[in-house]
């Protein structure tokens, strides 16, 4: 009769695991959109889970639809680590990185094409209505679409991966993370003609109202090589000033805002630099503290700064608005690991 | 095909095989037998730290079974630690109680095996079979093999196993699905004062496995590319008791493994590869004289680990040393108390060109004192246990465990052990650049077990059943999150809240020469974050990613003189794949059926190895987007020769 009460005993051990399994899915409430411009935030997913998505976040209300792609396109993933997206042609083009691929959504964000052909593609910058480049981060070369195809018609050799893009007087500047240069491409022959050396880590860079180009370096701390801001003046291809970050720093992200003459960017926190500022601030005007910032971007309809706090990368999101000098107004959720944004204008 | 059969990895070792040959031959016709005593030293110190706590061995007979298994696939099939298995062939780690992978000690012959860069070791490079012994000790067990040994501990022994003088050598060439060809050869002496155990290795496998890729409509059964990989490996055992109080053991363990790593549900071709090496030596004195007892413990390895990406032009390059020394010295000072004290030197230095040469190195010395106390006509055992260490960077806790079993009868045992365990931050957490943090602190906390063992005989039915509870806090756990220069750096982000109860079944039935039964294990495990210092954070009270909260293994057996037939089925609850518990993996069950035949005879002889994995053709995956292999097959024979004198 002992051993039989020791039976129970046990017995009742292996029966306490009384937790229900099955997690609870979590239901989507109604969500009433108002007229406002809407916030599209980017959201990369976890590498190889298949998580990318795009938040849209209305300003006015102040609701978000958490997977707005799958909410447009029921049954449809985006696919793996959304980079960026671009809007032109009346269409977004989604950039999804490990997907190897370039989603076309309209303007309700319906999918209406898919650009195949891809290695590891970054940034989409369209250069005419009918032609685009596509930076890559593996195949070392740029990609040229036929946007009346939707399809890859050529290349141009670079040798490295490239990063973000933009274009003015017929040349496409190019960063180049992996070496001190970015490139100059002649869009109308496809042809590199030119680089300039703006230092290594070179991920983003902007055009200000005066049409001079900013590029971000982040340097390369192992070996010691501190971070660059510099002026271009795309017509000489001349470095008119450059500002070095302090050793150990390492800065990204930039962006600018609606009236061009302000840039942006993550350093320990959100950093603002206007344009004719001597030097670089000393301090971030919104201290990181415990937030892991990941992206931002500047909102071209309130001049709002929105900050995505990326966590530990493997949970939702926050995203943190605040106000042109920095004071916080409010909060979202967005999906995981957000890099950026997209503003309706 | 010349070329492909000089790159197969049995003709590539060809060279390893003669060597052995040449090692194993000078003594075949040794026939002396020497009556010296068997010196048990070796043992006492796993004795000791099993003391209060529930311990799971790995039978032969199962361990037969598993001949062409890695030791993750062993431990998953039979235990209720989670193995976190990237793929076939792809890296394993252990989830052990709630644990991170850092937090379970694999020790091979009492020496951490990790690799001390990352903080584990991969099991998916230790060959099941090439082990004497597996054994799990289950809960917190720092004060004795220090850093990692929180969830628990597994114990790896290599050695020589014949008693008496003679050799025998077996040879298991083993075929499998998706191209796999498996080799091991084992070469046993013993003459006279002397043994030998030499173990070579080679396996070889496409790995071009089918999977199921659901989001493909029209072709939803895939192929793996680049999934190759190739084990090779030596293990040499030298063994020399000089009288009946001292003896020394060598071993030299080589290992090899090239490995390609696939893409899957993309249309991006990987060009992803991994080189692992590694060298390990060990030499272990054992000295006993009535009542004291000695081990002279000293290793040194070398783990190499290149990565290379040629799509992105990365090629990464690592190598780690460790050289460790112990000494243990066991006395009974009274007829009911022994005592140990025990001395570690261990330094870990790293090169890697993400290390400079000022912050690259680890020293720890480490000092513990133990009391093992027979009560109650010794069916009340109490160990307690004290750990002191200091290191040259960050601080140390102290450890310590307080332990007891106690026999309340012949068929029913209690276990209790009381622990501070703590896990020694990895060498890329103090000193990667850019990123690591030499400020970082040791993870560490306190667990508490308890074990009930009931194990009784009715005529020819044995009945064993045991139910575990266990709890555990563990403070400053270790997360890389962006650190002052944006760079993500480590830093000590959490309080983690690991609680659980275990229970094993048994019930077989015993006749002369055959017997059968069933086995079934069950583990639950509540592992919560319970402090989170990132603001506005979703993980609070939130089940650890990747630790499935059910996990049951159960199997079915049948052993008779000719042959063992074992089904095995394994469960797995869900595991959620993010820390704020929004997405998670469906559970999966998997059925496996393996057959080997037990021929034995004094001479030459021959046994047959069958098994079928994945028998229900189920589609699932441990790890998200890491599909796992269908319905597959493996075939082997062993081979022995013998001769021992009796």
């Amino acid at each position: 009769m002992k051993g039989f009460g020791t039976i129970i005993l046990l017995s009742f051990i292996f029966f306490t695991a009384c937790i229900k399994d099955k997690p609870n899915v979590v239901e989507k409430g109604n969500i009433t959109l108002s007229s406002a411009k809407k916030v599209y935030v980017i959201n990369e997913g976890m590498w190889t889970n298949n998580q990318a998505e795009v938040s849209l976040y209305d300003p006015q209300t102040q609701q978000v639809i958490q997977e707005y792609y799958k909410t447009q396109n029921p049954n449809q993933i985006l696919g793996d680590v959304l980079q960026s997206i671009n809007f032109f042609n009346s269409n977004y083009y989604c950039v999804v990185n490990n997907s190897s691929k370039i989603i076309i959504c309209n303007n309700e964000f319906k999918k209406i094409g898919q650009i195949n052909g891809l290695t590891s593609p970054r940034y989409i910058l369209p250069i005419s209505n009918a032609k685009a480049y596509v930076s890559d981060f593996e195949a070392n070369q740029i990609h040229v679409i036929d946007l009346t195809q939707n399809a890859k018609v050529g290349s141009i050799r670079t040798y490295t991966w490239t990063e973000q893009m933009v274009m003015i007087y017929n040349k496409a500047f190019v960063c180049s993370p992996v070496t001190n240069y970015m490139y100059v491409i002649n869009t109308i022959t496809n042809q590199i003609t030119d680089s300039i050396n703006v230092g290594i880590g070179s991920y983003g860079l902007v055009l200000d109202k005066n049409d001079k180009l900013w590029v971000l370096s982040v340097g390369k701390k192992q070996d010691n090589i501190q971070g660059r801001l510099t002026r271009i003046d795309p017509l000489s291809l001349q470095i008119e000033n450059s500002f070095t970050f302090p050793q150990n720093q390492s800065p990204g992200n930039l962006c600018l805002n609606k009236t061009k003459d302000t840039l942006y960017y993550l350093n320990r926190g959100v950093c603002q630099f206007p344009i004719q500022n001597a030097s670089l601030p000393n301090a971030p005007l919104i201290n990181a503290g415990s937030k892991n910032f990941y992206g931002i971007g500047i909102n071209p309809n309130t001049y709002q700064i929105y900050a995505a706090d990326a966590l530990t990368y493997d949970q939702k999101a926050n995203i943190y608005i605040y106000s042109v000098t920095g004071v916080e107004q409010s909060t979202f959720k967005a999906s995981y690991i957000p890099n950026g944004f997209y503003f309706e204008q | 095909m010349l070329y492909h059969k000089l790159n197969s990895p049995l003709y590539n070792n060809l060279g390893i095989l003669v060597l052995l040959f040449f090692l194993v031959n000078p003594f075949c016709s040794a026939q002396d037998t020497t009556y010296l005593k068997e010196i048990p030293v070796i043992a006492i110190k796993n004795e000791f730290a099993a003391i209060g706590k529930k311990v799971q061995t790995i039978d032969s007979t199962t361990k037969k079974l598993f001949i062409q298994s890695n030791l993750g696939d062993l431990l998953a099939a039979n235990t209720p630690i989670h193995i976190k298995n990237y793929g076939n062939g792809a890296i394993s780690t252990t989830s052990f109680r709630g644990g991170s992978a850092n937090q379970t000690a694999i020790l091979w012959n009492g020496f951490n095996l990790k690799n001390a860069m990352l903080g584990h070791i991969d099991l998916s490079l230790l060959p099941a079979n090439l082990f004497n012994d597996v054994s799990i000790e289950y809960g917190g067990g720092s004060s004795t093999w220090g850093s990692d040994a929180v969830g628990g501990s597994v114990h790896l022994k290599t050695g020589t196993a014949l008693k008496n003088n003679g050799w025998k050598v077996i040879a298991n060439p083993n075929w499998a699905s998706f191209g796999n060809f498996n080799t091991n050869l084992c070469a046993e002496l013993k003459h006279k004062k002397f043994s030998s155990r030499s173990y070579f290795y080679s396996n070889a496998n496409q790995n071009n496995f089918k999977y199921k890729d659901t989001l493909n409509k029209e072709n939803p059964i895939q192929t793996a590319t680049n999934a190759f990989y190739a084990h090779n490996g030596i293990l040499q055992t030298v063994s020399y008791q000089f009288n009946n109080s001292n003896q020394i053991n060598v071993n030299a363990w080589y290992h090899k493994t090239d490995r390609r790593l696939p893409n899957f549900f993309t249309s991006q071709e990987s060009k992803r590869y991994q080189f692992d090496k590694s060298l390990r030596l060990t030499t272990n004195y054992n000295y006993t004289k009535r009542r004291y007892f000695l081990i002279f413990k000293n290793a040194f390895f070398n783990d190499k680990l290149n990565y290379n990406d040629s799509a992105i032009a990365l090629y990464s390059k690592s190598s780690v040393n460790t050289f460790i020394s112990e000494l243990e010295n066991f006395y009974q000072y009274h007829p009911k108390n022994q005592l140990q004290v025990g001395l570690n030197f261990t330094e870990n230095k790293a090169t890697a060109s993400n290390y400079s040469e000022q912050q690259n190195k680890l020293t720890r010395f480490a000092m513990n004192l133990a009391n093992k106390t027979n009560l109650l006509n010794s069916n009340l055992i109490i160990y307690t246990s004290l750990r002191v260490e200091k290191i040259n960077f960050s601080s140390t806790p102290i450890t310590g465990n307080v332990s007891a079993n106690y026999k309340i009868c012949n068929w029913l045992k209690a276990k209790v052990n009381f622990a501070k365990v703590y896990r020694q931050p990895t060498l890329n957490e103090l000193f990667w650049q850019p990123g690591g943090n030499p400020n970082i602190n040791p993870e560490q906390g306190y667990s508490q077990e308890g074990d009930l063992e009931f194990d009784k005989q009715f005529n020819k039915i044995k009945v064993t059943i045991s139910g575990s509870i266990y709890n555990r806090n563990i403070m400053n756990w270790i997360l890389w999150t962006p650190g002052a220069s944006g760079n993500p750096s480590p830093i000590n982000l959490q309080e983690v809240w690991s609680r659980g109860t275990e229970s094993v079944w048994k019930l077989s039935y015993h006749k002369t020469n055959y017997n059968f039964g069933l086995t079934l294990n069950t583990g639950y495990c509540l592992s919560t974050i319970e402090k989170d210092l990132q603001e506005n954070n979703s993980t609070l009270n939130r089940q650890l990613i990747y630790t499935p909260r059910y996990t049951i293994n159960s199997n079915l057996f049948f052993h008779s003189d000719y042959f063992s037939l074992m089904v095995f089925h394994h469960y797995v609850g869900y595991r959620f794949t993010t820390s704020d518990n929004l997405n998670w993996l469906n559970p999966y069950h998997l059925l496996s059926a393996r057959l080997a035949t037990n021929f034995n005879k004094e001479k030459d002889f021959v046994n047959l190895f069958l098994a079928v994995n994945n028998l229900l053709n189920n589609n699932y995956v441990i790890v998200a987007n890491k599909p796992m292999p269908l319905r597959n097959f493996e075939i082997g024979i062993t081979i022995h020769f013998k001769r021992i004198k009796t």
